[in-house]
């Protein structure tokens, strides 16, 4: 096994600050609709931290616009636009998922530091920051202030509309949340991932050195702010 | 009483009545009549009337004098003098108002009166204060009032209803506890009224800032507080640091004020409910029975459904059939919580007893979102509302029908609920089944 430095801190933060503003969000979200099932706070304390965790979460979407969709970044999350090969990958790894990892067999996904997303982490997340959470932090903002943006709630068919819509979505990330920590357990142990998260280094098997050296000189590339060892690639 | 020196007879002392006496001049123009009304105003006395009106009340002091109309009713002529002689009206005079009255011909066997019956000679009556009382005339004509009456509504007052015929007094004197003629048709909303808090600050502490009916209401364009925003123009006209008050601790104030009538919180006592009104959503205003009911054309299924209360279904189906027919506005349904009848309406209690926890609305069951009405405003201005079954703002379909209306917690649907159940359950099932079968195979090889 070898560690490679995958997560520079700057993605450690965003990832942490985005994970616990979720996880603040969906839970302060759920006493706020369901007051009287549970009462852990206020309505008005939960409203309150709600709409603050609202806003870190959108400045947060902002770092990753401006870190990953206006600059070449975000080919970490497409590393080559071919079609074919993403749709092989991609039934390769529900297969893995669905059968393959019961039966013993291999990560078919290679995780590398340019190319650390396996193809349907890759288009999970980019529909989730593109699109997901995008439209759940707008629903969120018209439903900070309904009076402020009436024109616009009016117009996308009343208070209850936007509502549903950050609902659905609020339970699209409830469900989301489960997944998502467990499939970061099917690291080669199941602390791997999530240990990964704080310290930045994944352990991988040992690759070909001239695969290595490729993404070593990707990585140079890419305009992420690194700290923390000197090299992004570190081959123990 | 007092008769001016033009007579110095006592009308009500007369033992005959002379009905061939003529009288002044009832054939006097506008101009000559301002003339002599600014005349009398400057020389008559406050409570002396003049010697023409003193002959006709010589007749008409009798108590017992009276006419029978087409219709049979009784219709008294007694004119209490003393009464009279009191108004603000004395210096006009009986014959500038009673201009049917043919003084040559005026006598108790041939001056047929031309209504048929008393409700509506006051009717036609009441067009002769228009003259002198424009202004207040054309209020009135825009007043709930006058379109009860106009709809043939016997118990809608006229004028001289509210004012008296003979004994009109001054503004002031209707706007007082025992002058104000409310009370006369509307005595449980007034009993209400001199319980609250505002009743009260006249009554024991005799505050006479504090509103009266006509303070919300208005004197003349009478119209239900509780339409299009109207009770909160009411109530801010007075309370006017009461927005920004409310802006300093609860959260969306705005949106509050403009979905929570006033007494929602302020008659902490009243039974709440939830009125969704069908609106005009582009001419923002409220859709009257008149421009729906041709396009609709199942008011009678709307009114039988309502028996039970219309159910989430129907409603979306009357929405829906409402923007279908080709309506140029586009209807939608306005929820704003109100109290459940005018007479609640009128509890209001001081601020301290005010609701003020959000729990009392923003969570399952509340009591406000267990009565559901649905309203639209009738012909003659009044709102009429439909019972609705309370399920009609939990129902998925209320996203297409109740769009614009939601309280957090309160009103959520059911199926959201459901479906983060689903969330719940199969986001812990996936991976306890997936880990479950990773071992199994693991113990299989």
């Amino acid at each position: 096994m070898k560690q490679i430095y995958i997560h520079p801190l700057p993605v450690r933060i965003w990832h942490w600050i985005n994970a616990s503003s979720v996880i603040a969000l969906i839970l302060t979200g759920l006493q706020i609709r369901y007051l009287g099932v549970f009462d852990v706070m206020s309505l008005e304390a939960a409203v309150t931290v709600h709409n603050w965790f609202g806003f870190l979460l959108l400045g947060n979407l902002l770092v990753w616009l401006s870190l990953y969709l206006f600059s070449d970044n975000i080919r970490i999350y497409q590393p080559e636009l071919n079609p074919k090969k993403y749709y092989r990958d991609s039934f390769r790894q529900a297969q893995y998922y669905g059968w393959g990892i019961f039966k013993g067999a291999r990560n078919p996904h290679r995780m590398t530091a340019f190319n650390k997303f396996n193809p349907l982490q890759s288009v999970s997340y980019q529909i989730i920051m593109l699109l997901i959470l995008p439209i759940q932090i707008a629903t969120g903002i018209l439903l900070w202030d309904v009076e402020r943006f009436s024109g616009i709630v009016t117009m996308l068919g009343g208070v209850r509309v936007v509502d549903t819509v950050h609902v659905l979505i609020l339970i699209f990330f409830t469900f989301f949340l489960f997944i998502h920590v467990y499939l970061a357990t099917l690291g080669h142990t199941a602390m791997a991932h999530i240990k990964a998260m704080f310290t930045g280094y994944e352990e991988v098997e040992e690759e070909e050195p001239a695969h290595a050296k490729q993404d070593k000189d990707k990585v140079k590339k890419l305009s992420i702010p690194i700290s923390g060892p000197p090299s992004p690639l570190h081959i123990h | 009483m007092t008769i001016s020196s033009r007579t110095r007879k006592n009308p009500t002392s007369g033992a005959h009545t002379h009905f061939w006496r003529p009288a002044v001049a009832t054939f006097l123009s506008s101009w000559a009549f301002l003339v002599f009304a600014s005349t009398a105003m400057a020389s008559v006395p406050d409570d002396t009337l003049s010697a023409d009106d003193g002959e006709c009340l010589k007749c008409h002091s009798f108590e017992r004098l009276s006419t029978t109309l087409e219709n049979g009713e009784t219709l008294p002529l007694h004119v209490p003098g003393e009464m009279f002689a009191k108004s603000v009206h004395n210096w006009i005079g009986c014959t500038n108002c009673h201009r049917d009255i043919n003084l040559n011909t005026h006598t108790l066997s041939t001056n047929k009166k031309p209504y048929a019956n008393e409700r509506e000679r006051s009717v036609a009556l009441a067009k002769i204060c228009h003259e002198c009382h424009g202004d207040k005339s054309a209020q009135y004509e825009g007043s709930i009032h006058a379109s009860l009456v106009k709809s043939g509504n016997l118990a809608a007052p006229v004028c001289t209803d509210c004012h008296g015929s003979h004994n009109v007094k001054t503004k002031a004197a209707y706007e007082t506890l025992t002058g104000a003629p409310c009370k006369n048709c509307h005595e449980n909303i007034f009993d209400a009224y001199l319980e609250s808090m505002h009743g009260q600050a006249r009554s024991k502490l005799g505050h006479i800032e504090a509103p009266i009916c006509s303070g919300c209401h208005r004197a003349h364009d009478v119209n239900v507080a509780s339409i299009e925003g109207r009770l909160k123009d009411a109530c801010l006209g007075c309370h006017q640091g009461a927005e920004l008050a409310h802006k300093e601790w609860l959260p969306n104030a705005g949106l509050h004020l403009q979905a929570v009538s006033c007494p929602a919180c302020h008659a902490p006592a009243a039974r709440r409910r939830v009125d969704l009104m069908l609106f005009d959503s582009v001419a923002q205003r409220p859709l009257s029975e008149n421009e729906i009911a041709p396009r609709l054309g199942d008011l009678p299924g709307l009114r039988k459904s309502s028996e039970d209360g219309l159910d989430a279904k129907e409603l979306w189906s009357l929405v829906r059939g409402i923007n279908r027919d080709g309506m140029a506005a586009e209807v939608t349904l306005r929820g704003r919580m109100e109290v459940a009848t005018g007479e609640q309406a009128h509890q209001m209690a001081s601020k301290e007893k005010a609701l003020r926890d959000c729990e009392s609305c923003h969570r399952a069951g509340a009591e406000p979102f267990q009565n559901v009405t649905v309203s639209l405003i009738r012909a003659d201005g009044k709102r009429v509302s439909y019972d609705a079954e309370k399920e009609v703002l939990s129902s998925a379909l209320s996203v297409n029908s109740v769009g614009g209306f939601y309280a957090l917690g309160g009103t959520r649907i059911k199926l959201l609920d459901i479906l983060l159940l689903l969330a719940l359950v199969g986001g812990a099932s996936v991976p306890i089944v997936h880990l479950t079968m990773r071992r199994f195979f693991r113990k299989d090889k």
